[in-house]
Parts: structure tokens; sequence; C-alpha cells
């Protein structure tokens, strides 16, 4: 976001191919229709009552006029009047049920819409979540879904009533008087020609415009959730500056955007007022030659006026329909997203299995290895067995692929080659939330979300109780801690948990991994933040709580590690060393030489 | 302005000429259409009034799209001024602000909303304006016609205004609503998108979907009752030209009988009605719009109408800093929430070293934060060579004082812009040179673009410590008098961080330094250190002194002692 060619390369969401008309798109967006199937047949019932009914009122006044204003002849206009009153309250009924429906079915599709992709999106893989940005993984949730919404919103029950009432109209024009009604045959062709010479100009426009919008409100995203680092630098002048300059060129982008829209309006205006004239004009002509009545060019008159609206409307939702395709391929494109390898197809509350008397996990290692892409191998051939229901320590520099054995045991990827087992089942053949249930990680980033503190320690056990809660923090010595916040236990942390310390979220994320009691526990750098008072007082517990526990520790303190039962050095994505401290130390080899580097 | 008057003739004229549709209408009824079989005059007079019609039809066209460009034009230059203006501000609110708000409600303003007040700008006024204009016209034309008639056709009219305000002032309400759970469901995405890898670790996937599908329902029902009212307004607004017509026909057609009105003028009035079409068609979407633009606005306002930093920075003095920094009695607290610091003083001299020790809670982030004035204290005060912070200008004093922070934070850039986000200016060989310091120039040069490689979210994926190098090195490049090192070593291995150390060691030489930490390895780098508790401080001495005197620091240095000692069987960190 520093300057304005870095965010301008980026490949950006919206940036496509031409939108076209997919047929596949819109038969699965018409499946989630379905469970609404009887509403739609009533609502399109009333479309066409309604459509029928609107169609009906010119051709009264014109027989009002006709039979009995022109002529002098008051007998049977009341009773026409009274027809009339009749038609217009169908017209007025069958529009509020149609419209009332259709609001109904269109935010019912747009709520489920959105509870599957969410759905979804949980079961994702994390390759997934590695190659998408949040925000392009939001945009799906929230600017797709809302094209959606405003095509519903623009009037999308009515493009098929408009299409009805265009045949309608031309169909009542026809029979009143077929000469006049080739007025038609001129204004609609040409209509027809000016909208679609536009509408791929118009779209392509729009697109422009969208790619720089996108560009602006990811440099907007990006001040407001690093707004502390410029606050540091004191960037504030420059990157108002910037985002001045990526403005301007969204703004610019709308100039081209908006004469396009000029024009579309100018040749509507001219069409329309022109059907007026040929109305007037012609129906003139064929007055003097007889066979038509005043009536009936008041009639067209009316119709005219009429004809134009659908027909705006129309090409005003073609280009909507057009957005909203794009959106809803983009939308159904994630929800093809393979889901994480093992995820079951419904996810369900899996109770974490009952600890006490099942003996401690047994978890190894054989010659799993792995790589994020191709090119860059993590982890080449590694083998270990852990110490079931001891402490493993896992020990190297940065980037020797330390994390990268955390998260193959979360089952968050799947190795390449190899094959990790936990009592003695390979790891793909467990269900993947049963497994899960059994593990807890306290991972570098905590991890907690807003809400309060009770709650985010409840995060990973469905059902826990408030005494339990108390109960794990006592255990822990981090009860008076957690007392001593504004609201003690139910003290809200704010989004991502911001109003607390680093520290203090990390005590959450421990306290939330031991209230659930697992079979596996694993920590990640996971205490680098809490200070060593508080740690001597989390690692005691720790010590206390991983008996009986298969666990492991990635720490880079020596004093995190030392009471580890079995240490594996890991360097350059291999294991080079295992076994204890003091073994380690008296072989002299890679771990003894990290060790005196860091006394 | 000039673009507004332009709008505004272009928007009078458009639809001046469709009033003189009518007229010609009611005229061509009464003065050709009944003589037009028998006088043979009547038929070239009929095609001057059409090409007459046409001509106004052409012309109509090109006013429209005078009209339709200029409001556009001013609506998009309003609204990037807006923008930029928001963006400045949201740039210099103070610290507290970024505290209490949500990252997607700030941004659903600075997008969402913005995008409505540029639609209300660029139709939503001139909507609002032929609305009232049409209508007003409308009416006096029908009265200077036939005014018996006018008033009957406008009785109806009433009822249908007020059902239209009834429901639009049901929707304002009910709009309002839903944004406020737009932004609230956004939020809820947002986390557990970012939180995901401890939503999965914990498999808590179906917690997470039904904490989402409860905010999903109450957006269902938000939606339903913002969206509800217009389908009850439409059918209103459907029939409205039908019973216009139907009373034109009853009072309209027994005045044409009893020959108190001629035939065209009962004509005219049909076309009347066409053109009131328009305004009452879009009346319901147009106050509907209007309200949007009016909650988008308000909110908008909200961010610019709040007291920001510039306001109450008043400080003007723009030199250089010398680095000597005292804290006289000064209290902290954040908005009305407990003392965080209390009566807190110390004075450092220029260039010398000193660390906050404290657990956590103790007050150290709170410190340190003050010093580049991200807060204000509550009372006392803090100086710089002896001139109270606020008397600095603002970004005089936070170019001079830098901060590696505990959480780094990358922006979606190159590496090279990145370490140069301090000083723009920086010449490259300055960035290399930082970049070498912080012992990461050989893992930037290993990418395949080098400095050029793009990090943040678009970017690269780093390790902790390669961010964290990063920001070293940042620090470095911006050269500040005042240094802040707010724990940020711990996360790097033992090796590195030692390697690290040495790079701050130099990078503290001559700078006034403040060294934030939870392990004395990272206490060690200052002269004296200062024990934090509770708020207040309880020691500033050196590491031996304390030693002797300070229960707390003893009980933690003997903790950290024991546990090296085990390990090496030589005295650790000293």
């Amino acid at each position: 976001m520093i300057t304005r060619s870095s965010t301008r390369d980026l490949p950006l969401q919206e940036e496509r191919s031409e939108a076209t008309f997919d047929w596949s798109v819109f038969r699965r967006l018409m499946a989630y229709l379905k469970p609404y199937r009887v509403r739609l047949a009533v609502m399109y019932t009333m479309a066409i009552i309604n459509v029928a009914a609107t169609i009906t009122v010119p051709i009264l006044v014109q027989r009002g006029i006709d039979n009995h204003v022109a002529v002098q002849q008051p007998e049977g206009l009341s009773l026409l009047l009274s027809a009339m009153a009749g038609v217009l309250v169908v017209l007025f009924i069958s529009a509020r049920i149609q419209g009332t429906l259709m609001m109904r079915i269109g935010y019912r599709l747009l709520h489920d819409v959105r509870r599957d992709l969410f759905a979804h999106l949980q079961r994702l893989s994390f390759r997934f979540f590695d190659t998408h940005r949040t925000g392009q993984i939001m945009s799906r949730l929230t600017n797709d879904v809302q094209v959606l919404e405003e095509l519903l919103r623009a009037g999308l029950d009515t493009i098929v009533v408009d299409v009805l009432m265009l045949f309608g109209i031309a169909g009542a024009m026809i029979v009143l008087d077929s000469r006049l009604s080739l007025i038609l045959v001129v204004t609609v062709p040409l209509f027809v020609l000016i909208v679609f010479g536009l509408q791929s100009r118009l779209r392509r426009a729009g697109r422009r415009i969208q790619r720089a919008l996108s560009s602006v409100n990811a440099f907007l995203n990006e001040s407001i959730s690093g707004i502390k680092v410029i606050r540091a630098f004191a960037r504030e002048d420059l990157n108002t500056a910037n985002f001045r300059a990526i403005n301007t060129e969204y703004y610019e982008e709308t100039r081209r955007f908006y004469p396009l829209n000029g024009w579309f309006w100018q040749s509507v205006a001219t069409l329309a007022l022109t059907g007026t004239t040929l109305v007037l004009v012609g129906g003139g002509i064929l007055l003097a030659y007889g066979g038509i009545t005043v009536g009936v060019i008041v009639a067209f008159l009316s119709y005219v006026n009429r004809f134009f609206q659908p027909l705006q409307k129309i090409s005003n939702m073609l280009n909507q329909v057009s957005r909203a395709m794009a959106s809803a391929e983009r939308i159904f494109a994630m929800m093809d997203e393979p889901v994480e390898a093992g995820a079951p197809a419904e996810w369900r509350i899996a109770p974490p299995v009952a600890q006490g008397a099942s003996p401690p996990a047994e978890v190894q290692f054989q010659d799993v290895s792995f790589a994020y892409n191709p090119e860059e191998p993590v982890l080449h051939g590694v083998s270990f067995d852990a110490v079931p229901g001891g402490m493993n320590a896992v020990v190297g520099e940065t980037g020797s692929g330390k994390t990268t054995i955390i998260n193959l045991l979360c089952r968050f990827y799947e190795p390449d080659a190899g094959i990790i087992t936990v009592d003695g089942i390979p790891l793909s053949q467990w269900e993947l939330s049963h497994y899960r249930s059994r593990i807890a990680l306290v991972a570098q980033d905590a991890g907690v979300f807003s809400g309060t503190v009770s709650e985010n320690i409840k995060l990973g056990t469905p059902g826990a109780r408030d005494e339990d809660v108390r109960a794990v923090a006592e255990e822990m010595g981090i009860d008076t801690i957690i007392r001593s916040l504004p609201n003690g236990y139910d003290t809200e942390v704010g989004e991502r948990g911001r109003l607390l310390s680093l520290g203090q979220r990390q005590l959450v994320a421990f306290a939330r991994a031991l209230l659930r009691d697992p079979h596996i526990l694993i920590l990640d750098e996971a205490s680098s933040y809490i200070d060593s008072s508080t740690e001597a007082v989390v690692q005691e517990a720790m010590v206390r709580l991983s008996r009986n526990r298969t666990s492991f520790v990635i720490a880079h303190r020596l004093s995190t590690i030392r009471a580890a039962e079995r240490i594996f050095v890991i360097d350059g994505g291999r294991l080079v060393e295992q076994g204890t401290h003091r073994y380690l130390l008296s072989r002299g080899g890679h771990y003894s030489t990290l060790v005196h580097s860091a006394g | 302005m000039r673009l507004l008057v332009g709008a505004v003739v272009a928007m009078v004229l458009v639809d001046g000429i469709a009033y003189g549709v009518p007229l010609a209408i009611g005229y061509v009824t009464d003065n050709v259409y009944p003589t037009i079989a028998s006088d043979p005059t009547q038929v070239p007079r009929l095609w001057r009034i059409g090409a007459a019609l046409f001509a106004a039809a052409l012309v109509r066209g090109v006013v429209v799209h005078i009209m339709i460009r200029s409001f556009w034009a001013l609506a998009e230059s309003v609204v990037r001024d807006i923008r930029n203006a928001l963006y400045f501000k949201l740039q210099h609110m103070d610290m507290a602000f970024y505290d209490r708000s949500r990252t997607g409600d700030l941004m659903s303003r600075a997008t969402y909303d913005m995008q409505l007040i540029r639609n209300f700008l660029a139709f939503g006024i001139e909507h609002r304006v032929r609305i009232i204009l049409i209508s007003i016209t409308v009416f006096g034309l029908m009265v200077w016609q036939d005014w018996r008639l006018a008033l009957a056709v406008y009785t109806v009219i009433p009822i249908f205004v007020g059902a239209i305000l009834y429901y639009s002032r049901r929707m304002r309400h009910a709009v309002a609503q839903q944004q406020r759970q737009m932004g609230q469901l956004n939020s809820r995405l947002q986390e557990s998108v970012t939180g995901i890898r401890v939503i999965k670790a914990f498999a808590v996937e179906h917690q997470e979907m039904e904490r989402f599908n409860q905010e999903n329902r109450a957006m269902l029902d938000r939606d339903l009752s913002a969206a509800l009212p217009q389908a009850y307004l439409n059918p209103i607004l459907l029939v409205t030209e039908g019973v216009g017509a139907m009373v034109l026909l009853a009072v309209g057609g027994m005045r044409v009988m009893s020959g108190e009105i001629p035939l065209g003028t009962l004509v005219a009035f049909v076309a009347y009605l066409g053109i009131m079409g328009f305004p009452l068609r879009i009346l319901a979407f147009n106050t509907a719009m209007v309200n949007l633009a009016r909650g988008a606005a308000d909110r908008v306002m909200e961010i610019l109408d709040r007291p920001d930093q510039l306001r109450h920075d008043e400080g003007s003095r723009r030199t250089a800093i010398v680095g000597e920094l005292t804290f006289h009695h000064v209290s902290f607290r954040y908005d009305n929430g407990p003392c965080v610091l209390d009566d807190v003083s110390f004075s450092l001299s220029p260039g010398s070293h000193v660390g906050v020790f404290g657990l956590t809670g103790s007050g150290k982030s709170s410190l340190i934060s003050l010093v580049p004035r991200f807060y204000l204290p509550t009372q006392g005060e803090i100086r710089i060579d002896g001139i109270p912070i606020e008397q600095w200008e603002l970004e005089t004093l936070r170019s001079q004082v830098g901060t590696v922070l505990q959480e780094t934070f990358l922006f979606s850039a190159t590496i090279r812009e990145n370490i140069g986000f301090g000083r723009p200016d920086a010449t490259i060989d300055a960035i290399v040179a930082a970049a070498e310091a912080a012992e990461i120039h050989d893992f930037i040069v290993s990418l395949p673009d080098g400095y050029e490689t793009l990090v943040g979210e678009h970017g690269v994926g780093l390790s902790g410590g390669q961010r964290q190098r990063i920001a070293i090195a940042r620090t470095i490049v911006q050269n500040p008098r005042i240094l802040i090192l707010d724990d940020c070593t711990s996360s790097l291995d033992a090796v590195t961080e030692r390697h690290i150390q040495d790079q701050l060691r130099r990078l503290m030489h001559d700078r006034t330094t403040i060294i934030v930490g939870q392990r004395l390895s990272t206490l060690s780098l200052a002269d004296r250190i200062i024990v934090l508790n509770d708020g207040t401080v309880q020691d500033v001495e050196s590491h031996d002194v304390l030693l002797q005197r300070n229960e707390l620091y003893r009980r933690t240095w003997d903790q950290q002692r024991a546990a090296s000692e085990i390990e090496t069987g030589e005295e650790p960190y000293r």
C-alpha cells in the first residue's frame, strides 16, 4: 500500500474475462429456488393477473371515450367505471402479493447462499487459506452477495412481468389497430440496437470502475489495520497523498463511465417522445382515411408511454444480471473448492473424547516429506516416535520446518510422502473432526475472538460451565490475572482480542487448550509473550497437566524445553538429532551449538 | 458550482419540453382530428406539428444527456473530496478511536456508505427535485386548462402521497437497523476468516457456523423489514394512474358530454397523467434512497466530526531531538477504564538505555505508547529535551521516536518499500545497509524478486522472525533519536536473538532507548531497569542493585537463571 504502483499491479478479484451468460451458473442459482417453488408459482400467477389488469385499463378508457364521451352517451358509463374499479382492485391485490412474495423468496435465497458459502468456507483446506487473501474471501460473502441483492432490489421480480407486459401491450396494440401498431416496427429495433450497442461499452467501463474502486478499498483497509505502524513512522501525510492519487485514478475512470450513461438516457428520451409523435401523426392520418377512433389513439398514447418503461427496465436488468452472474460464478467457484481431506459432509458437535482411562496417544512420523509449493520442499523424510504421555520438544532455527511439523500433526495439510500415525492409525483414516477434538493447539497467534474472556476459554469445549473455566484458570494460576481485568471473566476482549495485551491473549489460549483436556497438546512458540514470572506459574501447571498426555512443544527458549522427555532437533527440514537434553548436550552436535549460542 | 447550475437548467428544460406534449395532443384532438377527414389542409398541418414534436424529441434527448452528465460529474467529484477528507481524518484519529472501532465497520462506512452518497448525488437529487417540480407544474397546467377537473384529479393524490410517506418512514428505521446488522455480520465473518487456524485446530466449525447463522438469520429479518414496506407501497403506486384515469373518465367525461370542456382537454389530461406517472413511480424508490443516503451521510459525518489528534496538536516545535526524556508524575487510563499508570516519574539522559520490567498487565505497553503520543497522559507531563511533548509538532516527534513493535505489521508492498516505510526518500543503499544490519539481507536476495518481492497480505509468506527483522530494518532506516524496543526479539530463536541483540546494541548506541521485555536476556541491553508493578514504579536501578533489593526482580531472575544453568552450566545473560 505504500506506493500506487504496488497496489495497482495486484491481481484483483474483480478482474475477469468478459462476462458471458453461463447457463450452468444460472441453473445452480435456480436450484436455490427449489424449496420455494410453490410460492414462486403463486408469485407468477399473480404476475400474470397483474399484467392482464394493467393492459385492461387503457382499453376501458378507450371504450369510455369512444362509446360514451365522444358520442354523448352517458348510459352505461357507470357500469364501465365500476368494471374499472374492479380491475384496479385486482391489480392492487395481485401486485401486493407478487411483490411481498418476491422479497421473501429473494432474501431467503440470499440467506441460503450466505449460509452455504460460510459452511463451505469452514470446511476448506489450509492451502485454500494460504493462497487466498482475507479480503478476497470476504468479498465473496459481502460484495458478491450484495450484487445479488441489488439485482433483487432493482426488481428481479418484474423482469418476467416486464417481458409479459411487453408482449401484452404489443398484443393489445395489434388488436386495437394493427396499422397504427406499425410504429413499434420502427421504434423497437432502433431502441434495441442502441441498447445493445452501448451495453458492452457500459459493462467494460463498469468493470474498470470496479477495479479502481477495489484498489481504493484495499488501500483503505490496510491503512486502518496498520494504523499503529503508520503512526509510529509518521507516515500520515505521505499516505494521504498516495490515497489521493489512487482516489483520483478511480475518479478518472468514472469520467469515462457517465457520458455513456448520458448517451443511453438521451436515446431513451428521444425515442419515447418520437413514439408519441408517431402515434399522434399516424393516428391523425388514419383518422383522415377513417377506420380509427380518438379513443384508440388515446389508448395508444398511454401504451406507447408504458411500452418504454419495461424496455428500459429490461435493458437495465441485463446489465445487472450479467454482473450478478459474474458474482454468482465467483460464489459457486468458491463453493466448488475442494474441502479439507477427511472433512465430514456435515459438521456436528464432536464431544471431546473422554480421557481418563484411555492410554496416552502414540504419535509416529514415518518418512514424512512436505512442501507448501513444489519448488520449495520444507520437510525431507522426517521419521520419529514421540514419547507417549510425555513432553516432546521440537527445536531448530527459524525456518527449519518446526511449525510445518505441527501443521501436519494438526492435519492442516496432508504430507506429500510418508505417513503420520496416531495410535497406530494413519492420520488420513481418522475422521477429521473426531481427531481434532482430541488435540489442542496453542498457536503463536492466539486466535482470540470478540466475546468475553470466558466465552473465549470455552471456545473449544462446547457445554463447558463457568465453574469449569474458573477451575482451569485456578489450576494454571491465572485466576487472579483474569479477575483483575475490568469485568473479570466477563470482560469483552474486542475484535480479535485487541483489548487484551498479547500476553493476556496467550493466557486465554492456554486456558482454552487445557479446558479441552486433550489427548495431544501442541504448543507452538506459545509462551513467548508471557512474562517469565507468569510463565513459571503456567509451566508448573503444564508439567502437571501434560502428565499422561502426549504433548509437543515448539519453543525457542531452552528453559521451556529443558523439561522435555525427548527433544527433536530439526535443521533444514531434516531431523538431525533426538534425545534428552543431557544426552544431546554431551553429544556435542547441532543441539549443543544451539544451546551454547543461547547461553 | 457551474456544474450544478448546468444540471438544474438542463433538468428544467427536460421537463419543460415534456409539458408541451400534452398541450400538443390536446390541440391536435380539438383542432385537427375533428376536421381531418374533410379539410385537406389539416394533414400537412399535422405533419408540421409532428416535425416540431420530433425536433422537441431530439432537443430533449440532448438536455437529458447534459443533465445526467452534470449530475454524475458533480457526484463523483464530491464523493472523491469526501473520501479524501475521510481518509485524512482516519489517518489523524487518536489511537483510542481505533481501540473502540471495528475494522469492518469503518470499512463499511468508507465504502458502502460512500457509494450510497454517490448514488444520492448522481440521481437522488435529480429525482427528488423533479418529483416536486413536475407535480406542481402539471397541477398548474391542469388548473389552467380546467380547474374543476384538475381538483377532481388532485383529490386522489394526497391519499397516495400519505401512503408513500407512511411507508417510507417505516423503511427509514428499518434500513438503519439493516445497515447495523450488515456491519455486525461482516465483522463476524472477518474474524472467522482470520481466525480459521484456531477454529480448525479446535474443530469448532459447527459452533462458528451456528454463530454465523444467528447473525445471518437476524440479517434476513432485518432485510425483510426493510424490503417489505417497499413491496406494500409499490401496488399503491401502480393503481394511481388507473384511479386517475377513472376519475377523469367519470368527472371529465360528464363535463365533455355536457359541453363544458372539449374532448381535447380530456385527452390532454390523460397525457398529463402519463407524465405524473414518472414522479409517482420513482417516489418510493427515491424516498428509500434518500433515507439510505441520509443514514450513510450521518455515519460518515460521525467520523468527520470526531475530534482528531490534529486539534490538540498545537505543538509547533520542529527541532532535532537530543534525547532527554522525562516522565513527571504521569498517570494514565484508557477512557473511563481503571488506572493503568499511576504517578510514574523517571528521567533518561540523552543516549541512556533503560529497561522496563513488569508482569503481564503491569502497564508496560501503555507506558511506551505515551512517548510517541499515541495517547495523552491523564495527569502529569512527559518532556523531551525539557519541553512538554504537547509542544512538539506531532510529525517531528514521531519521526524521531522509533518503535519496534511486538506485533509486526507489514504492508502489501515490496520489501524495499516496507523497509523504507519511515523514510520514503531512503536510497536503496541505505535500505540494503539496514537489511544487512538486521541480518535479513541474505534472505531477501535469495528471493526471486529480491528487494522487489511483495509481502503483506498479497505477498509471500514470511516467518515471524523474518517479519521481525524487516521491522527492525525499517527502524534502522528511520534513524530515530529515541528508540523503543517493545519486546521485539521474543519470537526469535536463541541464535538469531543473540545476533539481533548485537545489532540492536549498535543501533542503540548514542540513542535514548527504552527496552521492554519479559525476559531478562532482553533487558540485559539496558543500563538501568524500571520495575513496573500494577502501574506504579517500584524501582529504577541497575541490574545488580535490583537483584539485591527487589523481590519481584530477584524471583524472576532466579527462575530464569535456574532454567539456564541446568542447561549450560554457565551463568546466563550477563
